[in-house]
């Protein structure tokens, strides 16, 4: 089977006529077949292998319809495990040795810069070995190669208490910074309701945070309805002053605020931006990177390594748990997952003429592909597929499915393969080559737990790419009570066979449909007439 | 994915390693390949460069002696290079191991000169993974990736751009996806 890269984007869709009740008898209702170029299938349409499935719900779960939590918090450079208190208390950031380049986010790694070769000594620098920016550029250095993250927020707190006014201070901390918000708020008698607050952002639910009373409340929507400015931070002091006025008629929180935020002397920053290049400024990647944007190449500091998390995924209709990884950092294991790729049957699509380019399909001519059915289930499957006639767009393909119902086999032992193989090998290359007439509705080449059909494209205009809208419903008959992965919690079954459905769309997308030469436009009239 | 090839191409051992005639081994006394690994033409892969000054861990003078060691079903794709990384510590210039573990790909063109790289792991075409770089279990590198030296990836992730920097997590699903079985079967 063929697995060239563009054939094998098996998509499913989101919720789009997916439904365990699906009634088979209303299959022509007035419902349109899904439209892969519709803007919001962007939304709905996942490969295989992202989704998920519910086994109470007997139904796909796509990531947006899955709840996570948290499971261990850990740094992505030192694998070490945070502990969530840990992260509440001092950040969701590495409070041990890793940065990240601020220039070009490469991780960044303490360097000796002393002459010594045979035992280096201080002072230490952080230096990138992509970009080869260091931090001695910006005159930081370290005594120690070790703790660098205590060693920096000691330089910060050194340099900004040389430089008492705030405003101008190249270093100043974040926890002076988060101070003064604190006692401005508490003075608004906001931080006292909102005391958690060193907890917002990392995880918390969002139910508390902001207090309960509607005083606090109005207070805060006061202050941001009120100015309708966005960036605040950037937002020079005259405006914000300008804003509170208008807004209560009276120096207000917007003008305090001022205070304590930490905005640049505009003035100061038109000056430098004239003397200095291009090419000291930052780019956006890099100043949205930094805790108060700066503009200058020369203000940007090492950025701490944001924690990754480990987390467990749980159905958002049933709240049965999906997925739940290993806490361990390194490992790969999971004690509970239910991926969609166990109880979906896989599709998959290749050309039928190996010489043909996805990219560049012959156009005003018919394809032909091979697509391939796999089951997953230890039950054989009945499969109907069915497409709409056309497909959706503004270009439409005329798509037929040569055999839209078969069956495929079940999942079973993979050692049933290896002796089948042998044995059958001249049956199925009789059947792939020599059955040439691929009309009458057969399957075209079938193994174990899988079966392949013939599906003809033909299309109309040149150049886009061919994309199929398929309705999958597959049937099969699961042991009632038996828990072999693909049926519930159904009491009381003893060797019962209960029959079982499945259906969803799915998008395939064919291919890309070739330019024709160049006199192509004049031909296409032509056609039209003779046509008419 | 590659055609079946002449026979009399590949060399095979007897734990089912197939290696290119045309590839370029060097100090195969220092490569340890765990069996049913596959190395394509032009290949190079460099077991002469092995630690020059003894571990500190003095471990047995056997696996002091390893450059290269590579795990079970691996392929290591045209013209790529494996190269054990090297810096100098305490003034004195080395080279240390690279361990590769299982069912990694390394795509054509791709120069490793990573210290370690985990289980199933995928490396596209024409990446560079920089020296001492550690490179966990489950992960994709995107084709002409850059990863910096001494850069650490840990699982699950998708990796990208130059330099490469983890981009997106992957699914559940990936150690099933990232099994190279069904490759070594194709040779």
């Amino acid at each position: 089977m063929e697995l060239d890269s563009i054939g094998v984007n098996n998509t499913t869709s989101h919720n789009v006529r997916y439904d365990p009740d699906f009634d088979p008898s209303s299959d022509d209702d007035d419902s349109p077949p899904f439209d892969p170029r519709n803007p919001r299938s962007a939304f709905s349409l996942f490969p295989l292998e992202n989704l998920l499935y519910c086994e109470d719900c007997h139904q796909i779960r796509c990531p947006r319809c899955v709840l996570e939590e948290i499971v261990s918090y850990y740094c992505p450079s030192c694998l070490f495990e945070v502990p969530s208190s840990t992260v509440k208390t001092e950040g969701n950031r590495c409070t041990r040795n890793c940065f990240q380049c601020p220039i070009c986010f490469a991780s960044i790694s303490v360097v000796s810069n002393s002459d010594q070769v045979t035992a280096p000594t201080g002072p230490y620098s952080l230096t990138c070995s992509y970009c080869h920016w260091s931090s001695k550029e910006i005159g930081l250095e370290f005594d120690k190669p070790a703790n660098l993250t205590a060693q920096f927020a000691k330089q910060l707190k050194a340099a900004a208490a040389e430089n008492p006014k705030p405003k101008y201070a190249e270093f100043s901390t974040y926890e002076e910074n988060f101070a003064r918000l604190k006692s401005h708020y508490t003075s608004q008698g906001i931080g006292a309701a909102g005391s958690g607050t060193g907890g917002l952002g990392v995880g918390r639910g969002a139910t508390d945070d902001y207090g309960t009373s509607p005083g606090t409340l109005s207070r805060l929507m006061g202050l941001y309805t009120g100015g309708g400015h966005v960036g605040k931070r950037n937002v020079s002091g005259l405006s914000a002053r300008g804003v509170g006025r208008d807004a209560n008629g009276k120096k207000t929180e917007l003008t305090e605020m001022e205070d304590v935020e930490i905005v640049g002397d505009e003035k100061d920053i038109i000056d430098r931006l004239i003397q200095v290049e291009f090419d000291e400024t930052t780019t956006q990647a890099q100043n949205l990177c930094q805790s108060r944007q700066p503009k200058f190449k020369s203000q940007l500091r090492p950025i701490a390594t944001l924690l990754r998390t480990k987390r467990s995924k749980r159905c958002r209709a049933c709240r049965h748990i999906l997925v739940k990884p290993e806490p361990k950092v390194q490992s790969t294991r999971f004690r509970i997952k239910l991926v969609a790729m166990n109880y979906i049957p896989a599709i998959n699509i290749s050309r039928l003429d190996p010489t043909t380019s996805y990219h560049s399909l012959p156009p005003l001519s018919t394809h032909q592909f091979l697509l391939t059915v796999t089951n997953p289930l230890f039950d054989p499957i009945s499969v109907s597929l069915s497409t709409p006639q056309k497909t959706p767009g503004k270009y439409p393909s005329i798509v037929t499915i040569l055999c839209p119902e078969f069956e495929v086999g079940a999942n079973t032992d993979a050692w049933d393969e290896v002796l089948k193989e042998d044995s059958s090998g001249e049956k199925k290359s009789r059947r792939g080559r020599g059955d040439r007439d691929r009309s009458d509705g057969t399957v075209w080449d079938s193994g174990r737990n899988w079966s392949t059909v013939v599906i003809e494209e033909r299309d109309e205009e040149d150049e886009k790419v061919v994309q199929v809208p398929i309705f999958v419903r597959i049937e099969y008959e699961a042991e009632v009570g038996m828990d072999s992965g693909d049926v519930g919690d159904v009491p009381g079954g003893d060797g019962r066979k209960e029959k079982k459905e499945h259906a969803y769309w799915c998008v395939l997308y064919l291919g890309k449909i070739g330019r024709m030469h160049a006199n192509y436009k004049y031909l296409l009239p032509r056609r039209g007439v003779i046509h008419a | 994915m590659p055609a079946k090839q002449a026979k009399g191409e590949y060399i095979e051992t007897d734990t089912g390693n197939k290696v290119s005639r045309k590839s370029i081994i060097v100090g195969s006394q220092n490569i340890i390949l765990g069996g049913k690994t596959i190395i394509q033409a032009e290949c190079t892969v460099r077991g002469d460069l092995r630690r020059t000054i003894p571990s500190s861990s003095s471990s047995s003078s056997n696996s002091a002696n390893v450059a290269i060691a590579i795990g079970r079903y691996c392929f290591l794709s045209r013209s790529s290079i494996l190269r054990p990384p090297c810096k100098i510590l305490k003034g004195q210039f080395s080279y240390y191991p690279m361990k590769i573990g299982d069912h990694v790909f390394v795509g054509e063109g791709s120069v490793v000169e990573a210290a370690a790289v985990g289980n199933r792991v995928t490396i596209g075409k024409n990446c560079v993974i920089g020296k001492f770089s550690i490179i966990k279990d489950c992960v994709r590198i995107e084709d002409g990736t850059v990863i910096a030296p001494n850069t650490v990836i840990p699982t699950f992730s998708l990796v990208r751009g130059r330099p490469g920097l983890v981009v997106e997590e992957l699914a559940e699903t990936a150690p099933e996806k990232l099994d190279l079985k069904q490759l070594y079967r194709m040779i």
